[in-house]
């Protein structure tokens, strides 16, 4: 596929940034004149040099008015613009050459600019070398007519031109300026296609990365089914056949329940980070956490009791409102929850907190945990990273649940910060801005 | 007489441990484990719940199936329950909360379903006789 290279607000930006040069050299070039003036230095033309700039600050006004005040629409459009600009330059500065020596004026040097920006403005090559060849039309035009005497020569030294001098200037201006632009042009072309290049492998990552969330979600629905049947199966078996199962043989179904659970909930974490990609993103809506929480700590409580925990929840006081998805928040605060009751030992505290100053709302779970090393606490907010002493702790786990959390509270404009001493427990705090 | 329920849910184990379930609380219960052919057999045997599964072969089979079955004068008062996977992970179901007129099931339960909370969303949703 063709990209086109320009936009056309792009080129709109481009043909402004013109606009604001010609302001800088009209004062620049009134600067030179006054310049000349004052040190007396020819007999220039002072008021044909002064009506140059005048008309070049007048249709300069009127341009940037227009830029200004009509939308950008066609690409097409743009060009012709960048076009005029340049051809109406280039007639101004042939006559600003004339009046300030022809060939001998340093002001042919500027032809080279324009050479510049067309190879860079330009999508096709040829349209940068009609310009380079206006602008030697332009300049042999003036010189001839001037060495015919059809134009006066205003010169300070030499007032009759010598062939030999106007042809060796004139082939040295060939060169360089059909150089520059061929320059220009080659330099162009490659930034254009390395462009183009890493455009193109872009979207192939894109969608690689949007492969591999589907094949990840894929694989997780599927792995998840039998895994719910094993699971649903043992239920049967211990909560409703009234069988009478010898102890060991209810242990041993015990223990591989727990695993389902274990390897479901990793599932979900799985799913979870499959879709994290904004497509699933929901409305925002006015969530007031205050209300929501207790309903989520009432959930824990028993899993929380079963290890002999408390769970701590302060009174919520902020009984303050404020756009969030409903979803990530649920999602973030029962993750927090169930990791603090999960890393925390029996007999442990796990205390839920909120607070609000003039700018945030803060929720901050703590926990009397095994804690988190020092030098892992920014690890553990990695893809697949667990620490250390989690591992040893719980032997299951994906290590994804933090790096989802985190996400997410980003998504929704927060941020968590971590506390936490190894062996005294660990503080989730996160916070969301009120707006 | 003890409440009919039919389960229409492709997972055989599955079935297989909500009829255990459901059986060792007096209920009588039939099942199918294709939406179409449920249908037909729902229409002629007019049990007194449905557990539907929201995802047979198709993502969105069960909720097909649950549209004809509230569309059929005959058969749209029979309580609904679907058993969904998809909710937790997605929030999908706050968005069908939300609109309730789209509503075409009573309730949903969310994958592994205790027996516990199987057999008490069950009872809520009978209807009283």
């Amino acid at each position: 596929m063709k990209h086109s290279f320009y936009t056309p607000n792009s080129l709109r930006r481009k043909n402004l940034w013109l606009v604001n040069l010609r302001w800088v050299s009209s004062i620049a070039l009134l600067i030179f004149i006054l310049v000349l003036f004052l040190f007396k230095l020819e007999n220039y033309p002072y008021s044909a040099l002064i009506s140059i700039v005048a008309v070049l600050i007048i249709s300069n006004s009127m341009l940037h008015f227009y830029l200004k005040k009509r939308k950008p629409k066609y690409l097409r459009t743009e060009e012709y613009i960048v076009l005029a600009q340049i051809v109406v330059d280039y007639i101004l500065l042939t006559a600003l050459i004339h009046f300030t020596g022809g060939i001998d004026s340093p002001l042919h040097l500027i032809y080279l600019f324009y050479i510049i920006i067309a190879s860079v403005i330009f999508e096709k090559k040829y349209q940068a070398f009609i310009i380079a060849v206006v602008a030697v039309l332009l300049l042999s035009m003036l010189v001839l007519m001037e060495y015919w005497q059809i134009l006066p020569h205003y010169s300070s030294g030499v007032k009759v031109y010598n062939i030999s001098d106007i042809v060796l200037a004139l082939s040295v201006f060939y060169v360089t300026i059909f150089t520059s632009t061929y320059i220009g042009v080659t330099l162009m072309m490659r930034h254009k296609k390395v462009k183009n290049l890493i455009f193109a492998q872009n979207e192939e990552l894109e969608k690689a990365g949007k492969e591999k969330m589907l094949f990840f979600r894929f694989v997780s629905h599927e792995l998840k089914s039998p895994i719910i049947a094993v699971q649903s199966s043992i239920n049967v078996v211990l909560d409703v056949m009234d069988t009478n199962l010898k102890p060991k043989a209810r242990d041993m179904l015990e223990r591989g329940r727990k695993r389902t659970v274990q390897m479901i909930d990793i599932l979900k974490d799985l799913v979870s980070l499959s879709y994290e990609e904004k497509e699933e993103k929901h409305e925002p809506e006015l969530v007031v956490p205050c209300e929501y929480i207790p309903e989520v700590v009432d959930y824990y409580r028993p899993i929380a009791e079963e290890k002999n925990i408390q769970l701590i929840e302060t009174v919520c006081k902020q009984r303050i409102g404020f756009q969030l998805d409903k979803f990530v928040f649920e999602k973030i605060f029962t993750n927090l929850i169930s990791n603090a009751v999960r890393y925390t030992p029996n007999g442990g505290k796990v205390t839920i907190k909120t607070d609000l100053d003039d700018n945030f709302w803060y929720l901050m779970i703590s926990d009397t945990g095994i804690g988190i090393p020092k030098e892992e606490q920014k690890q553990i907010f990695k893809e697949f990273y667990r620490a250390r002493n989690a591992k040893i702790f719980e032997a299951v786990g994906t290590g994804l649940g933090l790096s989802i959390i985190k996400k997410m509270v980003k998504q929704e404009n927060g941020e968590i910060f971590l506390k936490s001493k190894i062996g005294k427990g660990s503080t989730f705090t996160v916070r969301f801005p009120l707006k | 007489m003890p409440k009919k329920i039919m389960i229409i849910d492709d997972d055989i184990d599955l079935v297989e441990t909500m009829r255990i379930t459901l059986e060792s609380d007096g209920y009588n219960v039939i099942d199918s484990q294709e939406g179409q052919k449920g249908l037909k057999i729902l229409k002629k045997e007019k049990p007194d719940l449905l557990i539907l599964d929201v995802m047979m072969g198709a993502l969105d089979e069960g909720f097909h199936v649950a549209y004809q079955i509230r569309n059929d004068e005959k058969i749209k008062d029979i309580p609904i329950l679907m058993i969904t996977a998809v909710g937790a992970q997605t929030g999908f179901k706050f968005d069908m909360q939300r609109d309730e007129d789209f509503l075409p099931v009573n309730e949903f339960i969310e994958k592994p379903i205790n027996p516990q909370v199987l057999l008490d969303t069950v009872k809520r949703n009978l209807p009283v006789a």
